[in-house]
Formats: C-alpha cells, structure tokens, sequence
C-alpha cells in the first residue's frame, strides 16, 4: 500500500471558518465549512465546493480534513455545504437529488463566486453523492461552475445506481435507503444551532421520509429517475468534467459513456479502487489523486496552461490475473493510457457451446441447455459497492460457478486483454412470467480457482427497455442482449474464460417469486468481448499519493466491519450478516463523541425464494458532555408472489439530566407494494 | 402441610361452549366462555359469572377451567366474560371500572338471566378486578344478581387500592399501571375473531394511553375514585356479599368494611394467602374454597338451606409467629371465627411509646428526632403479594434491616401468649420540618434471637392527616396528633417474643417519597399504641374447612419455566440504591388451543444520594402469542420521575407481528405534586 505522504507544510497558509451561513432565496441557510487561504482577501480565489448530506462537521470531517486542507494550501477556498436539512443546514432533507438540492447549489455557487475572496471560478467535487450532483449541477449550467471531478458517480439514477441494475432490485436500494434514513435521522449540532437543535431534530424526524418509500414504488425507469441522470442529455454539461472509477466500485460505467458522450471537455480515470478517493482507496495502487486534482483545477479554475487537456483522455489501471480474495491490499497491473473513446476495433465475438465458450461457431448440438440456479447462487460474489473494508470483494466463484450453467473458453494461448463493455445475447425462454438472468465472467487459473472480473443482470421483464414491464410468456424463446460491468483485465495465458450464467443472484438481487427453469439455445448466443488492441499510449506518471494533515480525534472504540454467512442446516435458511460499524471516536475539537454502527441480514431458505428476507439496522449515537442521544432505525422487507412488504421504524432516544434515556420520537410505517415484474 | 388437590373429572356432566357472544344494546359483542350442566337446558340452573379482562382464551384459561367447569358440574351454568376491549370481545379498555363496563355487565346478567339454560338468578364472583366489579355491580342493583363471591376487593378506590395508602403514592400504581398499559393493548385471538384481528387489535393500540400518568391526574380522593367505591353508599348493595381476602394479600381492609357496614346478609373469610383465589392460597393452607362457594351460591341462588348465614361473620387463620421470610409455603395457625364485627370480644390493649420502649405506663415525654434514611422500607416486600404459587419472594424481610433506620419501641418479652385481630392503631404527637413528610409505622414479632417479623403497618402522607378529599400541607414545627390504623391481622406473639413498633419517615420503594427529607419529631408520654386484643377465652376455633377440590386442570407444555427474581443493587460511587424486581413467566403452551405464550415484566426502583428527588421507577413488559402462523408481541416502558415539583413519565409501546413492528407510540407526561 503507498503511504499517504502528509504534507504538514503547504505552499499557503489558510484559516477554517465554520460555520459560513450561506442564504438560500427562501430564506433558509446552508452550513458550511470553508478552508480559506489567507491571501484570498487580497488575491482572490477560486472555490471549490463539495455538497453533501453527510454531515461536514462530524460525518465526514476525518475524510474531507485531509483533502480540502491540501486545496487550501494549494491556493483554493476549500468549501463544504452540509445538503438542506442536513449537519447544521435548516430544512428537511425530503430525497436524493431533488431540484431543490440542485437549486440551492446554484445558489451556492453564485454565492461564492460573489464573495470578495472569491476569483468568481468555482469548481464542484465529490464521490458518490457529492460525484452525482456535481454531473447533474453541472448540467443546470451555473456560470461560475467552470470545472467538476465526480469520483464514483452516475449519469444514469436507475441503470448504474444502488437501487436496480439490469431493471432487477438490488438490495443496495435497502441498504442505502437505511443509511439514510439513520443519516437523516440525526440532529444539528447545539454549539452550531444553539437552542433551536431540538426543534430542528424534531422536525427532521418528523418530516424526512425513508427513501425506500419512493425507491421502491418506481420500479421501472420512468420520469422519477430520468430526473438527475445527465444520460438524458450530455449535451447539457458545459463545465470540464474529470471522471474517476475504480473496477471494484459499482459506478465505474459512468465513466466510459461520460468519455464517448458528453460534449464538455471530458478525462476519464479508473483504477483498481473500491469507493473511495483514490489516493486513499483500496485495493491499491493508491495515486497522487490531490496533486492530479489540482492539475486540473488549476487548469480550469487558475487557466494555467498546464496542458492537462491534451493527454490521453482515459487513464486505466489494466488488473492483471490473482487469486480469487476478499480483499487486497493492491491488485497488480499497469497503467495504460487511450487517446480516444471508444476505441476504433470491433468487439470480439465468443460462442457458446456445451460447456464452452468458443471463438468459432458450431457446430452445435442442437438440444436446448435447461438450467434453474439454486436460490443462494450470487452468494461469493460480496457487496455490491465495497468501501475498501476487509470481506467486501468477490470470493473464489467456483461455489457459484456450481449452481451456474458455465462455458469456459480453452487455456488461454496468450494473455487476452479487455478493456471496456462485455456485451451477451441469449436466445432463451423460462417457465415462469417473472425471471432474472444472470452472467458473470471470471478468470479460471491453471489450478482452478475462479476470479470473478465482470458481470451482468437482466430482469427479463425489462427486456424491451428498462421502461417497461413485459411478462415473459412462459415457454417461448426470445432473444435478449444486455451489458455487463465495464471491464479493463489482462487474462494469463494458460487461464480460461469463463462465462457463468444463472437465474438469480443473492444477495445483491431480490429474486424473482417464483425458481425459474431457463431454457438456452446455444446455437443463438453470444458474448461480445472488448478486447483491446495491442499498443499503449504513454500513461502519465502519478505521484505516489499526498493529503494534509487531520483534525485530531482519538478512536474510543473498534468497529467491526464482517461480513458472516451462516447456514442452518436444520431450517435450511442461510442468513449473510455483514457488520458496517467503524466503532466509536471522540473530536478533540470540540469533545463530540460519535458511536454507532449497520447490521444488515439477508436470509433466504434453499428452493423458496418467498422466504427471502432483508433486514438492515442502524444505531447512531451522539454524546457532548450532558447532551447525548441516539437513534435506531431499521428497514425489513419480505416478499410474497406479487407484494413487496416494507417495514420500516425509526427511533429517537435523548438523555435526560440524570442520565436516564427517553424515547422521544418513534415511527412504524408498514406498506404493501405491488411487485411489478420483480 | 397441605394434603394435595382432590382432581374431579366433570367432563361427562358439564358441556363447555369455547365462545358465545353476548350482544351489547350500542352493537358491540362480548366474547364469554361458558360451562353449563348438560342438563341445563331441561334444568334451567342460576348462573355464575367472572368479569374481567385478564383473556378467557389464554389469560386465565387454566384457572378458569379447573374451577367453573368444577362449580359447573355442582349445578351451575358459570360465564367467563371478557370485559369490552380485553381478550376478544369489541370495544376498547380505556380504564378500570368505568361506568361501560358497570352497564355492560348489567346487560350480561340480564342476557345470562334470559338463557333457556338458566333459572334467572345471577352470581358474580371474582378475584380482584372481579371482585372489585362484583360489589360495583351489585350496588347497581341488577333485578337477576341474588349474591356475590368478592376475593381481594376493595371497597374504597382511593384509600385500599395500588395506587394509594394513607394518602401516599404506592409504587403499586406503577406496577399495576404498566400492567394493565399490557392487558389494555393486546391482541384479540384471530381464531376467535377472524382475520380482523390486526384491525381490531391496532384500534387497541391506537386508543391506548398510559395508566400511571393518567391516574396521577386524581391525587386526592375525589369524584374520580369515589366513582366504583362502593363505601360511598354501603346501603346501595342488597344481595349477599361473601368477601374474602388474605393476609398476604394488599386488600384485606375490604373484608373487614364489608362486615362492619353492610346490612345485607354478608361474610368474612380471611386465610394467610396472597392475591389468589383460596383454593390455589400460597401461603397454605390453601382451602377446599369451591365447595364454600357452593355452599353460598346453594344458599342465595337455589334457596337451599347450607346454614352459610349462621356462620360466624368472620372466619380467620390466626396466625404463629414465623421467622421473616421472603417466602412461605405454608403460615402456621388455626382457623377462628368471629361472632359479628366489630366484636365486643375484642378489647384495647394500650401500651405507650417510651423512648426505645413499649410501656403499660407513659413516662415523661421526651421530644424524639427522625429522618430515616430513604431507603428505609427495603424490607418491606410488596405491597400485594401475588404468589402466583410460585417462590416469588415478595413477603417482608427481617425488619432489622429497616428498623435501623426507624424509631423502634420494644416491649419487655411476653410473658404469655398475646393474639391481636383487626386492625392496630398508633397515636402519636408529630410535628415535621418541611410541609410534606410521611410517616411508616410498624408493628413486628420480634424473635428471642432478635428476629423481627412484621405483623402490620400502616402509612399516612401527612398533609391527609384529616382528609383524603382535602389535604393540607403541614406547617414546619406545628405538633399534630395523628391517628394511624395500620393493616389488619390475626396474630398470636408466642410468649418470649416482643411487640416492636417502629416509626419511619420514608417507605421506599413501597411508598413513593415526599418531595423533600422530613425531620420528624415524636413526642413520647403522649403518643401510644392501641392493640385489638382477643382474650384466649373468646377463641372460637373452627374446624378445617375441606381439602381442595377442583376439576381435571388443562395440559400445559412448558418450554421454558421462567423465574422470579428480586435484587437490591448498592452503587456505592453513586450512592445509588436499586430495587430489581423481574417475573418471567417463561414459555408454555396451553395445549388444548395451542397458543404458546410468553410473559415477562421487570421493574426498577432506584433512589440515589439519600435525595427523594432522584426516586425513579421503570417496569417493563414483554408479553408474546405464538400458534402456527400467528406471532403477536407487545413490548411496553413506563418510566416514572418522582421530580421535586412533578411526577415526569415517559411511555413506550411497541407491537410487533413476528419480526414486523406493527405500532409503536411514545408519551410524555410532566404532572404536577399535589400534597404528595
């Protein structure tokens, strides 16, 4: 792993402000926190604004220290603006990237341009949420919005998001949707807010509703997801985008159809990082992300002629084979670098025979392959969205390869390089109206051992487009294409290929209500391959990676991050168990104490995919001498053959003078949704 | 000891109908379960009728059936009723003896009293809330209810129930408040009521407030507790009334009442028993209770001549001394009876508080000082032993163990036995240092070996001095004579032992505290204690009443057996007393219907830094359903501040449908002190 070099002398001095109250047109106020140089009063400077519900001053202030103090002292005004109705900000925080959220960016970011210390260039950073709306800002075209690096962000809310994939629905869509709801369920801060914290908390509470309300009653791609996914008109960003993956992140997608569509100055970035920075992301290698930042900041916001825009547009860390693990440290590679996307070579055509994957066609047996997966299939293959924790990435596949129908190519003669999409079609049917198909592709080492490096989703009854839900009619065979996840791997000679297919996929997918029986006609399939022509560009050479020094805090309590799988054997129920909870820790700035932790269970009994079960809970606890209180919120859902039934509470505890604990606010909401084709 | 229970079969005699609806004028039905003589129809017998909310399905299935399935083959048709909003009968359970469920229950003995299988004449009878509503019921004179069988009552809401003694907040108020905050809210069974259960069950939920902060709204005896206490207007009541309590028991003082001051034919039976029916009486002797009430019911209901008018008025266990236990299962003594009550055998001992003495004679008086340490009354058990024929330990400690915190006056060791039955009365000059303040007094069997068991006590809030309905607050320094009778015994002291009385200014956690530490003063030479003395020749002793019958008891699959648990925890860096008491019922099916059903409650006192202001008191319960498919579970909190100014509650429910919170409500309450 590089070592973070931290640079405790900086180029420019800076000073903290926070909180900043940035007036919104309603009237409401936006709490920030600002890094500013100290010559910024004579020689302004540009912003650069990160804009996130996490809570700048104790949610994310042990990630963002470290990187807006390196701005600062690079000469930007670092600037971090908690989302209305979340940290100290007034409001109610009422969804994910709701035009309020983008309107009041607008008015962030002419606020700053305005500011005497302000050159009138600002720039928009951020991973994930912060990566969103950066993309989506940016298409609203704000005038003093010159630059954006969205790091592991979407262009598509309902292809590449963690509510559905492949029109199928992820149990991320669960899983964040709790975040949330545990996230929106905390109270501003009294030495920010004073008084009024418990007025606003309240009103929090109250008035913040879960997610997975809306989440889960829009099923298909429709107008409520459209919104916010800049794939509907790329057209739209004027501002130069920098757009950064990592293959082990699931937003990495976004990255190359940013690169061969959007109109704006456009430089891609991925390498082999989960989500998080990539100066600081796992596996590694880690880069000097913040020297690159600044590269282009000061290309876009200082107009230094530094020349950045004429290099190579895509900057790929090409993952060379390793055994299947959990985690790693680094994933072995090298750097190569495109001039242009797409490339200019055809994909490359594999065909599907008895077991195998073959670069000639036929001749076939003719008799249909039949296959139907058992219900815990997709059970190696680890989070959807791993954060760099241990337990996260996918296992040896061979014990999903089983319960998969498998085609694997010859030992490999030479290495096969692929960078970009995999693209399957499948000529098939299956017995039921309601299925999902599943693909994956995994190196097969020499030994055996099956590494998994792509793969797929297709809910059948969105095969005619992602808007709509078409029942299959069982029995009848259709042809199908779909994508699977962008690739950039260096298979070994002597490893084969293995293309993994299945009828299910858990726990990263809800199955389908009833066990489906797929029947494929090999003789009509196809798996197109990018496999990438010799010869690299010259890569740029990143710095080994830098960060400022971080605000002080002392870590109380280990967390403990897992991820268990257990079987009964009596009941024949397998529950997966992954602990998220990073323990607790104290900021010595101001002697706020921070605990808490997620649980989530996703439990299903072999062959009844009605028994299927997802049950998250979160735990937050916040304590500053005498003020303590904690939330506990949890989101279960079940499934029958044409409802989903969502249970969802939330609970708010506060301490009284003596110490006792008081429920100040509980909530039970339970619905019944319509399946609608999942 | 006691021989076991003679087990009678009545399954050929008596036909059991699971349930009947009886309708209501307003349309609400009320779920009953009934068992009737197969003959009946041709036969019309009287009925006896059970009334309350504890669920006939699976509450109080087991006791039902063992005991009116037995009563029921002697001739009876018994009705099992759940009262409106309980168990699976519609409506809602807003609170304990309202006026609906007066009306309801007079429009059940009219529907009773109709039945072709009946011959018009109703019984009640009833362990607590149903004795409480027999004798409520009766003062309302329904034409067809000719007697009423009334165990653990009482007769004055306010004076003689959990939530008040002598005018001080019991922790009972609490503990039966977060109680009932569970009966109130549980789920109808769906196999009764279909596949509206949840509905109905949400409508419970939704309509539920918590007890405790509800009734703390009525501090003082007014409109609110006088409505059900039939010590408002004795006369009202003009069928026969046969009380019955023990001494174990929190609500002795009724039987007492109800002989002293009804002028309907009416009796007293009194045996060493907790809150239970006699024949299932821990501490034993339990009695062969059924057959006495047949005796009575023969009498009143069928006009047969069973003699029970020529009983004596009162029959009671006269009770050994014992040493102090947490638990007995048996009390040593031997039945009395009593003539009429009061009784003129009874003569007034008088002994004077001396400093540190129990004297014939006053000596000079002498000006005593007292602030008894708050946690004074650990010792105290539980205001209402419940026993549940379990070892539940909540009978009174050593009284050393308070006594040290107490002014204790001893007599010189009898030289013969001395027996005392009814009530003891203390009269003392106090003056306190705060305008509220409380005063313990108890009376204790002290053993040679220094021993000390307590044979009574009694509790007065001082500013209640003169009234419950105005209580006044004390004047700082100003002396006032008070007047206590503590709770009413039949006790022999064995000869050797010495009467104790010992004097406290707190009773924690039985009584919640007066806002403030009090110091009292006592003057000694005036004030003294008055003992209701029965001469050894005025001893009628009875013979023993039958062995226990009952019917063929329902099988019950224990999973788990649960415990009963009582802890004092001492934080000594907080100085920092909790009272822990749990009762887990464990895990039991009651196989015949198959639901599987799981209790438990904890509560918590805890008292900090010797300051009243810190007292708290948290219950919690848990109670659960199971059978097939079917999963019900209710959690609630109740946590109590007793705050200089105000009582502070908050409450929780939750309901769960297997793993599914269906309903979930928090409360706050912040009531204020009045004279408490």
């Amino acid at each position: 792993m590089n070592e973070i070099r931290i640079r405790e002398n900086l180029p420019e001095a800076f000073e903290i402000l926070d909180p900043v109250w940035i007036p919104m047109p309603d009237g409401a106020r936006l709490a920030a926190r600002i890094l500013l140089p100290l010559r910024a009063a004579e020689r302004p400077v540009p912003a650069v604004l990160e804009y996130i519900p996490y809570r700048r001053r104790d949610g994310t202030i042990l990630g963002d220290t470290p990187r807006h103090a390196y701005f600062a002292g690079h000469g930007y005004a670092a600037v971090r603006v908690d989302l209305r109705g979340s940290g100290d900000s007034d409001g109610v925080l009422l969804d994910e990237y709701l035009p309020q959220e983008h309107d009041d960016a607008l008015a962030v970011i002419d606020w700053l341009a305005a500011q005497p210390w302000c050159n009138g260039k600002v720039g928009m950073m951020g991973y994930s949420w912060g990566g969103f709306n950066a993309l989506q800002v940016a298409a609203r075209r704000p005038p003093a919005l010159a630059a954006i690096i969205a790091v592991h962000a979407t262009d598509d809310r309902y292809g590449d998001d963690c509510h559905y994939m492949g029109g199928g629905l992820l149990l991320g869509n669960l899983s964040w949707a709790s975040t949330m709801l545990a996230y929106n369920a905390r109270p501003p801060d009294p030495l920010v807010v004073g008084e009024r914290w418990r007025q606003m908390w309240l009103e929090r509470l109250e008035g913040s509703p879960p997610f997975i309300l809306e989440w889960l009653a829009h099923p298909l791609r429709d107008a409520y997801w459209r919104h916010g996914s800049v794939s509907e008109d790329y057209g739209a960003i004027e501002a130069a985008i920098y757009t950064v993956g990592g293959w082990a992140d699931p937003y990495t997608n976004c990255a190359l159809r940013l690169l061969e569509k959007a109109e704006a100055p456009v430089k891609a970035l991925i390498g082999p990082w989960a989500h998080a920075y990539p100066h600081n992301a796992r596996p590694g290698p880690q880069i000097g992300f913040l020297q690159e930042s600044l590269r282009w900041w000061d290309r876009w916001l200082k107009g230094i002629d530094n020349g950045i825009e004429d290099e190579p547009r895509l900057h790929a860390w090409i993952q060379d084979s390793v055994p299947p693990a959990s985690d790693y440290e680094t994933r072995p590679g090298r750097w190569i670098a495109e001039a242009s996307w797409p490339p200019p070579v055809p994909p490359h055509p594999f065909h599907l025979a008895d077991g195998k994957l073959t670069e000639r066609k036929g001749p076939h047996s003719t008799a249909p392959l039949r296959h139907r997966s058992p219900q815990l299939m997709g059970i190696t293959t680890g989070e959807w969205c791993p954060y760099g924790n241990p337990g996260e990435l996918p296992i040896d596949q061979r014990a999903d390869d089983g319960r998969s129908l498998v085609f694997d190519t010859a030992p490999l003669e030479k290495p096969l390089e692929l960078l970009g999409t995999p693209e399957l079609t499948l000529r098939l049917a299956i017995d039921q109206p309601v299925g999902i198909i599943t693909a994956r592709l995994c190196e097969v080492s020499p030994e055996g051992a099956s590494t998994l490096i792509s793969y797929g989703i297709l809910n059948l009854t969105r095969r005619h487009g992602f808007e709509r839900n078409d029942p299959m009619e069982p029995g009848k065979a259709e042809t199908v294409t779909f994508r699977l996840n962008d690739l950039g791997q260096r298979l070994s000679a002597g490893a084969r290929l293995r293309l993994a297919l299945s009828t299910n996929y858990w726990p990263i997918l809800w199955p389908a209500p009833a066990a489906v029986t797929m029947t494929l006609h090999l003789a009509d399939c196809r798996l197109d391959l990018p496999v990438r022509a010799a010869g690299d560009g010259a890569p740029h050479p990143f710095p080994p990676p830098e960060a400022a020094p971080n605000v002080a805090y002392s870590q109380l309590r280990k967390g403990r991050r897992q991820r268990v799988v257990e079987e009964d054997a009596t009941t024949g129920r397998t529950v997966v168990t992954i602990h998220r909870d990073p323990g607790s820790w104290r900021l010595e700035e101001d002697g706020l104490t921070l605990d808490g932790g997620g649980t989530e269970r996703f439990g299903q009994v072999e062959g009844d995919p009605l028994s299927a079960v997802a049950e998250i809970e979160w735990r937050y606890a916040m304590r500053r001498g005498g003020w303590a209180l904690r939330t506990v919120s949890r989101t279960r859902l079940t499934g029958s053959r044409d409802r989903f039934h969502l249970s969802v509470t939330l609970d708010a505890y506060e301490e009284d003078a003596s110490g006792a604990e008081r429920r100040i606010f509980t909530r039970t909401i339970n619905r019944d949704l319509p399946r609608m084709g999942l | 000891m006691d021989s076991g229970p003679i087990i009678q079969d009545v399954s050929d005699r008596v036909l059991s109908i699971e349930l009947a609806w009886i309708p209501m004028p307003d349309g609400r039905r009320l779920a009953a379960r009934l068992w009737l003589p197969r003959d009946a129809e041709q036969t019309p017998v009287p009925a006896i009728l059970e009334y309350i909310p504890y669920r006939r399905r699976d509450g109080t299935r087991l006791r039902d059936e063992e005991t009116h399935s037995w009563v029921a083959a002697q001739g009876y048709a018994c009705a099992r009723v759940d009262i409106a909003g309980s168990g699976d009968s519609n409506g809602l359970l807003l609170d304990e003896y309202l006026k609906q469920e007066q009306d309801d229950a007079i429009e059940i003995i009219a529907w009773l009293a109709a039945q072709p299988w009946c011959s018009g004449e109703v019984g009640m009878i009833g362990i607590s809330w149903g004795g409480f509503n027999g004798l409520q019921v009766a003062a309302r004179r329904p034409p067809a209810l000719k007697a009423v069988i009334s165990i653990a009552s009482t007769v004055d809401r306010y004076a003689d129930d959990v939530h008040f003694m002598g005018g001080a907040l019991l922790a009972d108020n609490m503990d039966w408040g977060a109680a009932f905050f569970t009966y109130a809210a549980l789920p109808p069974d769906p196999e009764m009521v279909g596949p509206g259960w949840k509905a109905q069950w949400l409508q419970r939920l939704e309509a539920l407030r918590p007890f405790p902060p509800l009734w703390l709204e009525h501090q003082r005896r007014d409109a609110f507790w006088k409505h059900g206490s039939v010590s408002e207007d004795y006369a009202a009541i003009r069928c026969p009334v046969l009380g019955v309590s023990g001494w174990a028991d929190g609500y002795t003082a009724a039987v007492f009442r109800l002989a002293e001051n009804l002028s309907v034919p009416c009796k007293g039976l009194v045996g060493p028993w907790g809150h239970l029916y006699p024949h299932r009486g821990v501490p034993g002797p339990a009695i062969g209770f059924l057959q006495e009430c047949v005796r009575w019911w023969d009498r009143w209901l069928k006009g047969k001549p069973t003699g029970v008018e020529n009983d004596p008025t009162l029959r009671l266990w006269l009770q050994d001394s014992a040493p102090p236990q947490a638990h007995y299962d048996h009390r040593h003594g031997r039945w009395i009876g009593i003539g009429s009550w009061p009784s003129a055998d009874i003569e007034s001992r008088i002994l004077a508080l001396n400093p540190g003495r129990l004297d014939a004679v006053p000596a000079k008086a002498e000006a005593l000082r007292l602030r008894s340490p708050q946690t004074t009354g650990l010792a105290g058990g539980e205001w209402c032993a419940y026993g549940l024929g379990k070892v539940a330990p909540e009978m009174p400690l050593d009284q050393r163990l308070d006594d040290a915190g107490s002014l204790v006056f001893d007599s010189a060791p009898l030289e013969e036995p001395l027996a005392i039955v009814g009530a003891t009365v203390v009269e003392v000059t106090l003056a306190a240092d705060k305008p509220q303040a409380m005063v313990a007094v108890r009376l204790s069997d002290v053993a040679q070996d220094g021993a000390a068991t307590r044979v009574s006590y009694g509790i007065l809030n001082l500013a209640h001095r003169d009234s419950h309905e105005r209580p006044a607050a004390l004047v700082p320094g100003e002396r006032y004579k008070i007047r206590l009778a503590l709770t009413e015994a039949a006790h022999l002291f064995a000869a050797g032992r010495r009467l104790r009385i010992a004097v406290s200014s707190a009773y924690w956690p039985m009584v919640v505290p007066p806002p403030e530490a009090a110091t009292l003063t006592l003057w000694t030479g005036e004030s003294r204690v008055i003992l209701p003395m029965l001469p050894e020749q005025h001893f009628r002793r009875l013979p023993d009443f039958p062995p226990v019958e009952k019917a063929t008891p329902l099988a019950r699959t224990i999973f788990d057996p649960g415990e009963e648990r009582r802890d004092v925890h001492y934080d000594v860096e907080r100085d920092k007393t909790t009272v822990r008491n749990s009762r887990d019922d464990g895990a039991a099916r009651i196989d015949d219907i198959g639901t599987t059903i799981s209790y438990r409650k904890v509560k918590e006192f805890s008292i900090a830094r010797n300051d009243p202001a810190t007292a708290e008191a948290l219950v919690e319960t848990a109670m659960h359903y199971r059978r097939g498919a079917w999963d019900a579970r209710l959690e609630t909190r109740i946590r109590m501040r007793a705050m200089r100014e105000h009582f502070v509650f908050d409450s929780d429910v939750d309901a769960f449908e297997g793993e599914q919170r269906l309903f979930s409500r928090s409360f706050a309450h912040k009531i204020p002190r009045d004279n408490l």
